[in-house]
């Protein structure tokens, strides 16, 4: 028999093989662009926000008449030559601190799951490799700030989409579906009061003291030692951050609704070292489609432009106030745009040939607006922006080499597919 | 009175006929019964239907016959005879078509054919050749007649259709009808309509009228259909004295055609009563018919009752589902079309003035004593999601089940005489666009002078001699525990028709079952080493285990000259390490000089070296002083005693090993307790309960253990438990929404069915392969989907590789693997075989273009094809199997994906086998053989002889899994406690002296929970239809699971609060905590297993958590709370239950400070309400999600689902609160989650 080496050592002798030869190593390509920013709250508008209603107006349009265009007014920002909706009342006057990019574009159209993917991702599906999403990735990337502190926390549903893929469950999120009932694992089941939690962790203390369970190995005292720490952070310590009531009542009722209260949750998950926060703005009570404004779901789709308007103002305020506006990367991201035209019923299909996100703070050289599109926001025509450029911005402003690998077993996979972040914001 | 053609004279005929002709008849079908026309047939046409007859139609013979389409593409072909035929037409040719027709449905703006030369879509022809064509056209709600035809392309002119269409027409259900057309080519005004015997006006609505001459071809006549067999241009009804005549038919002949006395058949469709064949006596007789093809209206003539697919008996007008549908393989597949559901039985009534509930979710009858009482409205076809939020609906009486989601109820009144009255019960279920839902499908009768409605059953009145409690309450418990019972009905029904319809394959697996025994004979595995100590053995696999760890002690006493390893080492290991080793009772060990050398509590040390007389350790064994060691069993021998005291007189020296001497050591044998919980674990996946654990305890069989591994592997959860391995390895991925991100069908239905029948897995790998039955239902064709991928077949050659092959090919996809031998043409190949064509590689699977060029190095990947390559299919892996063993086992020769499945399944492809035991054996002792299980290239086996005997032993088996489970089981290898660190070490050192040490998987924690509670599985249907209104390609419906593989993915991508299913999401947050992945897009087969943060914290503070330590008044745990005799009684029963063993004495006196103190009066007398809830919300699916409110109602469903079921009234809350805290500490113990 011939005596081979260690598993565990040959596989990782094989990945350091693998940086040699395979890597895009950053010793050939330029020195990276890199920020300085610590944090990053996504903000989710899931379902697809109309830009030439919102971030990119046009002229006006008619719904009952079917002339494409704008279903709102424009009106002036700080940033001369930029407009916006007249319901971005409140980021008007901000504009100047944010990047509104009316540029970017993809090619999946028909499928919410596959475009959601593919903005979360930043890549096509692959029949081999589940990519991990942003929030993970920027996890695996630069980890925790704090023990005390989760990386990657989600408000809004969990979905594969939101997962880790490849980089293991490690790097998966905490995820709460609302600000008032905690995140799930970690907060207190309604019933149980702190006494009676305490007095349950107690107990469970005791039990483990005399528990002689016949095989204590290192699998064991690291499961215990994972208890530890959840039992830490499901304590006062950390649970702490969830409860808004200490936050002024001017300073809540400036951030608006249950979507405001998440942006100041997101704050507070931020300064209490979060790196990555994703806040979905899915409130769907308002119109039932949310931002996916088909046929009469579009009537009401001004108040929800009105509750992000008003939660974003009050962030960029707040976090300005708390000096953290420097620090923290603020996007506003969705899986596509819509087109000018309206359906059937007045409202307005899908379309990705153009669409806007937006980026604010980090300590970038904001612009008001990047990228250029036609008269009535069908397609782009200046400064195009690839969803892995826009990635690869996002990447960059968190200090994070875009261009470096992560490795899915012996296989490199680069953060972004080759893109290249937007040199005008640095 | 008509003329017979039949083709064969036609054929000889036309020769003779000139164009210029007077009026000929060229062919004419009557479809009489005795007729043998040459006509050729292709799908359901249907012969020897009723055709017109009188009085009705006097001019008809009275047993008249026509024949009937099933409009799925049926039809009557005729081939054209040639060039010149006398069915070619051109200019100054007059043609008259004509047909008898019976059409009872048709949809808005349809056009059906009834005869048509050209258009076939037969390869050789262009998909224009519309030489002419009769057709009915619907057109603002009346069946027009039609004329097509395409003009012949010219130089100025590429052709065009041209279509005549009547202005007139009839009411599709009306009975029979005479239409014809006479046209004269190149006259556009010579068109003339005839519809029951009456000239009709039209226009040419299409093209324009044309002097153009028709496209004229030697393609064949279609009868029924067209298009290559379009289902939405196939007629779907009867036809009768079909005709084509060359010339104009006279008008007087025409106007003659058609005599009908009375008038049409009334469209408004009668209800007729059509008695069953069987009705149930003391029972529901139940028969199924498919292939009805309509939602909203009735068969009306016994013809369509002649062949049910399925009959059965119920105990109860109930039908919570139908049974599945199977296809010749015995795969799931589906229902064709609408199933009609018909039940009855002969219902003893008592006297009276009653109440009737029918609910349905589609139509429905209920006629009693051959009279309609009652119809429930049709089912709703689908909408997008804006559907106002319907009220929650009134209940029928109070306390009373609300109707089920999306189903209809009636509520009629039925005065009866005392005694037997004849029910039948008929529902339409389902549609060519709908699943096959029943809903809650139900007959429920309210007797005079009583409250509550009851399901009827055949007897109704109370007789003395019935069981008592034998009604069946329309009320949510009573619906809820009979339907459990129903649904053990329905699966041995499934079962039945399953395993009946797999013996369809039987004959050939018994030839393959044959083949496989003969392989093993003639290739005999190598035969087990000879024992050293037999203690250490129960089956052959200890020996191989043995033999290895005696070859290493061999090799050490070579190495170091002593005989310490031989000799010392194992009378050390087998009497004394396993209390003095990592333990240290008495203070004593002996795993080293310098640890034997010291005193133990006796305060004499162990050993002295030199001096054995003096060395405690020799007085024990003598038993000299106090107890002789060790304490059980003979003691040793006196040669074994001599052998140590010569040791010790040279100096008692350890010497060193390559091998550290504690990692030669077989673990001890597991306790009884122990050994019960971990086998029901690997088994069955759920613990054994107090009663069987303590039967094991008592049993004093020296065999205990063999005959309850026998028993569990007897155990039909044994396929609930082993599904899910399945699933992981074989990257099952099906997703409740459209399909997408590489999503599969949801295939576990086929994985499960195969283990619960005990399928070979030569047998299952095959099937799965050749992909059959439906994709969306759960055959093994939903293995074949792979959504949103470029290549899926690549994506399962990968899975194949790596589940079957242990060839990992996941670099392969894109260029040829750079640390495997692998190449992406062999990747490709794989695919090919399994697309049965030449694949061409997409540029999406290529490495980008330029990728090579930015490199300064020479690259680890080469890509040896090239986009747009075409790869033939072909066995690529001749050093694994070679593929002519194939040839003699494959039913359809050339066949490249039978030729695949029979290349890696066939005992000659020793691999397979070698990879599946080895799975087996990974999974039993957390460790492989070879490591890792998915990826053999270059590795090597620890223990290659075991791994060739026990694939022997599986090949002889015929490829029964559970033969070499059942190996692994008994051997003393997987008995021994869980010390071993096998998964770490190299394969040369690997010697499995003990299993590792398993975290329970995500499955066994959270179906343990359930197990050990007694809590009911009570979450939502795994869908977000469940009203049944979306097709099942766009919407999977995965049912209420009941086990924990049964949850996927919620997918909830668009992000929508309306889509929640919150309560699945609570177990869901459990699943993925503990390493499940609801979305399997690539396959898997070592999951995570690393402790982190989430896992203790969900089961501490989930709400899963809350509904199993919740003592609410269904709980099972209140129940046994409330039933204690003794506080010490409840303390071992919860024990036994979580942690499948009594409480230690310490353990024992915490839980009694907690139960004691109140327990005499714990209970409380208060009236116990149900935990069903009676404060409804309005129900939500995809058909209301977009409406606001549909929002605001998930958000309360979610906040009712952590709150969980309120707590009990029946146990004072004090109490109540210890007692749940103590069940919460049970299952937060690190033990609950390890198995032993």
């Amino acid at each position: 028999m011939i005596p081979l080496p260690d598993r565990r050592k040959f596989i990782a002798s094989s990945s350091m093989l693998t940086l040699g030869g395979l890597a895009l190593s950053s010793d050939t390509s330029p020195l990276p662009i890199l920020g300085k920013a610590e944090h990053c709250i996504f903000i989710w508008l899931g379902g697809g926000m109309s830009q030439i209603d919102s971030l990119d107006p046009k002229r006006l349009g008619d719904p009952k008449l079917k002339i494409p265009g704008s279903y709102y007014k424009p009106i002036d920002t700080s940033v001369k030559g930029v407009q916006v909706s007249e319901h971005f009342s409140k980021i008007a006057p901000l504009l100047d601190r944010m990047t509104i990019i009316r540029s970017i574009h993809h090619d999946v159209i028909d499928e919410h799951a596959a475009a959601v993917n593919r903005m979360h991702t930043g890549r096509t599906v692959s029949g081999t490799v589940i990519y991990p999403s942003i929030g993970s990735t920027v996890a695996r990337a630069i980890g925790v700030t704090t023990e005390e502190a989760p990386a990657y926390v989600l408000i809004g549903y969990p979905n594969i989409t939101r997962g880790p893929g490849f980089l293991g469950s490690k790097y998966n999120y905490l995820y709460l579906t609302d600000t008032v009932s905690g995140p799930a694992g970690l907060s207190r089941p309604e019933l149980i009061t702190a006494t009676r939690q305490k007095g349950r962790e107690a107990l469970l203390t005791e039990l483990r003291k005399v528990n002689k369970i016949a095989n204590k190995d290192k699998s064991i005292e690291d499961y215990e030692s994972a208890l530890e720490q959840s039992l830490k952070l499901s304590g006062p310590g950390f649970t702490k951050v969830f409860n808004l009531a200490e936050e002024s009542g001017s300073l809540r009722d400036s951030y608006g609704g249950e979507f405001g209260q998440r942006c100041l949750l997101a704050r507070r998950l931020v300064e209490r070292g979060v790196r990555f926060v994703e806040v979905s703005h899915n409130l769907n009570f308002s119109n039932g489609t949310g931002w996916d404004v088909h046929n009469q779901g579009i009537e009401k789709q001004h108040i929800l432009i009105q509750e992000l308007d008003q939660a974003m103002a009050a962030l960029v305020r707040d976090l300005d106030a708390k000096k953290m506006l420097e620090k923290t990367l603020i996007v506003i991201s969705t899986e596509f745009g819509r087109p000018p035209e309206f359906d059937g019923g007045g409202g307005r299909g899908h379309q990705s040939k153009t669409f806007s996100v937006l980026l604010a703070g980090a300590g970038l050289k904001h612009r008001g607006a990047y990228g250029e599109t036609d008269e009535l926001s069908k397609k782009p025509l200046l400064d195009l922006v690839s969803v892995p450029d826009f990635f690869a911005t996002i990447y960059a402003s968190l200090g994070i080499d875009y261009a470096k690998n992560f490795y899915d077993g012996d296989r490199p996979v680069p953060l972004t597919d080759s893109g290249i972040p937007l040199k005008v914001l640095f | 009175m008509f003329y017979l053609f039949v083709w064969v004279i036609l054929l000889q005929i036309s020769l003779l006929i000139t164009p210029l002709a007077a009026q000929e008849t060229l062919a004419f079908w009557h479809f009489g019964s005795e007729e043998t026309t040459r006509l050729e047939s292709v799908g359901g046409v249907h012969r020897d239907i009723v055709g017109p007859r009188p009085p009705m139609f006097p001019d008809f013979d009275p047993s008249n016959t026509a024949v009937k389409f099933d409009g799925k593409g049926s039809r009557f072909v005729l081939k054209d005879p040639g060039n010149n035929s006398s069915f070619d037409f051109t200019n100054k040719d007059s043609i008259t078509l004509e047909s008898w027709v019976n059409l009872p449905q048709i949809n808005k703006n349809e056009n059906l054919y009834i005869i048509g030369k050209g258009r076939t879509y037969s390869p050789g022809f262009p998909k224009e050749n519309q030489n002419w064509a009769l057709r009915v056209r619907e057109l603002d709600g009346s069946t027009r007649v039609s004329f097509l035809f395409f003009s012949q392309p010219t130089k100025n002119d590429k052709g065009d259709w041209h279509r005549w269409t009547s202005k007139t027409g009839f009411k599709a259900g009306s009975g029979w009808h005479h239409l014809a057309v006479t046209y004269t080519f190149g006259k556009p005004d010579s068109i003339s309509g005839w519809l029951d015997g009456k000239k009709i006006s039209g226009a040419w609505d299409m093209g324009g009228p044309t002097s153009n001459p028709p496209v004229n071809d030697n393609d064949d006549i279609w009868i029924g259909s067209s298009m290559g067999g379009s289902i939405s241009n196939s007629f779907r009804g009867s036809l009768d004295d079909v005709a084509i005549h060359r010339g104009v038919v006279a008008d007087a002949i025409l106007e003659k055609r058609f005599r009908r006395v009375g008038p049409e058949q009334s469209v408004v469709k009668v209800d007729t009563f059509i008695a069953p064949e069987q009705v149930g006596k003391n029972s529901v007789a139940i028969q199924l018919y498919e292939g009805w093809d309509s939602i909203d209206s009735w068969p009306s003539s016994k013809q369509d009752f002649l062949k049910p697919v399925i009959s059965y008996d119920l105990p109860f007008f109930a039908f919570h589902r139908i049974p599945l549908r199977y296809d010749q393989w015995g795969i799931r597949t589906n229902w064709q079309e609408t199933v009609v559901l018909r039940a009855s039985s002969e219902v003893i009534v008592p006297a009276g003035s009653h109440e009737i509930l029918v609910r349905s979710k589609g139509a429905a009858r209920l006629w009693i004593d051959g009279k309609l009482l009652c119809k429930t409205p049709n089912h709703n076809k689908e909408t997008g999601g804006h559907e106002a939020v319907k009220p929650v609906p009134p209940l029928p009486a109070a306390g009373a089940r609300q109707v089920g989601y999306g189903d209809h109820e009636v509520l009629v009144k039925f005065a009866a005489t005392s005694g037997k009255h004849q029910f039948v019960y008929e529902s339409l279920v389902g549609g060519k666009k709908f699943r096959h839902d029943t809903g809650e499908a139900s007959v429920a009768i309210r007797l005079q002078g009583e409250t509550q409605f009851k399901i009827v059953q055949p007897n109704l009145i109370n007789n003395p001699g019935a069981e008592l409690g034998n009604d069946f309450f329309l009320i949510d418990s009573d619906w809820h525990n009979r339907t459990l019972k129903l649904e053990l009905d329905l699966v041995s029904i499934d079962d039945f028709t399953r395993r009946e319809l797999a013996s369809n394959q039987n004959q050939y697996w018994a030839k393959r079952l044959e083949n496989s025994k003969a392989w093993a004979r003639n290739n005999p595995a190598p035969s087990p080493p000879k024992a050293t100590n037999l203690k250490l053995v129960n089956n052959e696999i200890d020996l191989f285990l043995a033999a290895k760890v005696d070859q290493q002690l061999k090799q050490s006493q070579d190495e170091v000259g002593s005989e310490f390893h031989s000799k010392i080492l194992p009378i050390l290991s087998q009497n004394c390490f396993r209390c003095h080793f990592e333990k240290s009772k008495g203070g004593v060990k002996l795993h080293s000089l310098e640890e034997a050398v010291k005193s133990g509590d006796s305060g004499k040390p162990s050993i002295v070296k030199g001096a054995p007389e003096k060395s405690f350790l020799i007085q024990k064994v003598r038993g000299i002083a106090t107890e002789r060691m060790p304490p059980n069993g003979k003691g040793l021998s006196e040669q074994e005693i001599a052998s140590l005291e010569k040791w010790i007189k040279a100096g008692a020296e350890y010497p060193s090993n390559s091998v550290a001497a504690k990692n030669l050591v077989f673990a001890p044998v597991l306790d009884d307790a122990s050994f019960l919980r971990r086998v029901f674990l690997d088994t069955v996946g759920v613990p054994p309960t107090p009663s069987e654990i303590r039967d094991f305890l008592a049993d004093k069989n020296p065999l205990k253990r063999n005959v309850t591994i026998d028993k569990l592997l007897a155990d039909s959860r044994f396929a609930d438990h082993w599904v899910s391995y399945w699933q992981d390895v074989l990257a099952e991925n099906p997703n409740i929404l459209k399909p997408t991100l590489n999503n599969s069908g949801p295939f576990r239905f086929f994985i499960y069915e195969a283990l619960r029948d005990n399928k070979p897995m030569d047998r299952f790998v095959t099937e799965l392969i050749l992909m059959k039955g439906n994709i969306y239902l759960g055959g093994s064709a939903g293995f074949a989907l792979a959504a949103d991928n470029d290549v899926p077949m690549a994506a399962k050659a990968h899975v194949l590789g790596t589940a079957f092959l242990g060839v990992e090919m996941q670099c392969a996809r894109c260029h040829d693997s750079p640390f495997h031998s692998t190449t992406q043409k062999d990747l490709f190949q794989i695919s090919a075989m399994l697309d049965r064509k030449v694949l061409v590689l997409p540029k999406s699977s290529t490495v980008p273009a330029g990728f090579f060029e930015k490199k300064e190095r020479e690259s680890l990947i080469k890509a040896t094809l090239k986009p747009n390559q075409k790869i033939d299919p072909e066995w690529p892996f001749l050093n694994i199997a070679k593929p002519d063993i194939a040839q003699d086992w494959l039913l359809q020769i050339g066949d490249h994906r039978e030729k695949l499945a029979a290349i890696i399944t066939l005992p000659q492809n020793q691999r397979f086998a070698k990879v599946l035991v080895n799975r087996y054996w990974k999974r039993l002792m957390g460790t492989g053989i070879v490591e890792p299980a998915f990826d053999w290239e270059n590795r090597i086996a620890s223990h290659p002889e075991l791994l060739q005997w026990l694939a022997n032993e599986f090949v002889s088996s015929g490829f029964q899994a559970k033969s070499v489970i059942k190996l692994i089981l008994n051997s003393q290898a997987y008995q021994r406690e869980a010390k071993g660190n096998n998964f770490l070490a190299s394969a040369d050192k690997r010697f499995f002296i003990a299993p590792d040490h398993r975290r329970m998987t995500a499955e066994q924690v959270v179906d343990s929970l359930f197990a050990a509670s007694g809590t009911l599985m009570k979450v939502e249907e795994i869908t977000f239809d469940s009203d049944s209104r979306q097709p099942a390609d766009r919407m999977l419906n995965l049912g209420v699971p009941k086990r924990a593989w049964q949850y996927t993915s919620l997918s909830n991508e668009r992000d929508r609060p309306s889509l929640a299913l919150p309560r699945v999401q609570a177990v869901i947050d459990v699943l993925e905590a503990f390493g499940w992945q609801g979305a399997r897009q690539n396959p898997i087969t070592d999951r995570e297993t690393s402790p982190h943060l989430l896992q203790p914290a969900i089961l501490a503070n989930g709400t899963l958590s809350s509904w199993i330590s919740r003592l609410s008044n269904d709980s099972f745990l209140a129940n046994l709370a409330i039933n204690a005799k003794t506080p010490e009684e409840l303390g071992d029963e919860i024990y036994l239950r979580f942690l499948s063993r009594l409480p230690s004495p310490e353990e024992k006196s915490k839980l009694l400070e907690m139960i004691e103190p109140g327990f005499v009066s714990r209970i409380k007398t208060t009236v116990p309400k149900s935990s069903f809830s009676n404060n409804r919300l309005p129900r939500i699916s995809w058909t209301n999600h977009l409406v606001e409110e549909a929002t605001n109602v998930k958000l309360e469903m979610e906040k009712r689902a952590r709150m969980g079921d309120p707590p009990s009234d029946r146990l004072d809350p004090y109490w109540r609160e210890r007692f749940e805290d103590i069940i919460w500490a049970l299952f937060n113990l690190p033990e609950f989650v390890y198995i032993p």
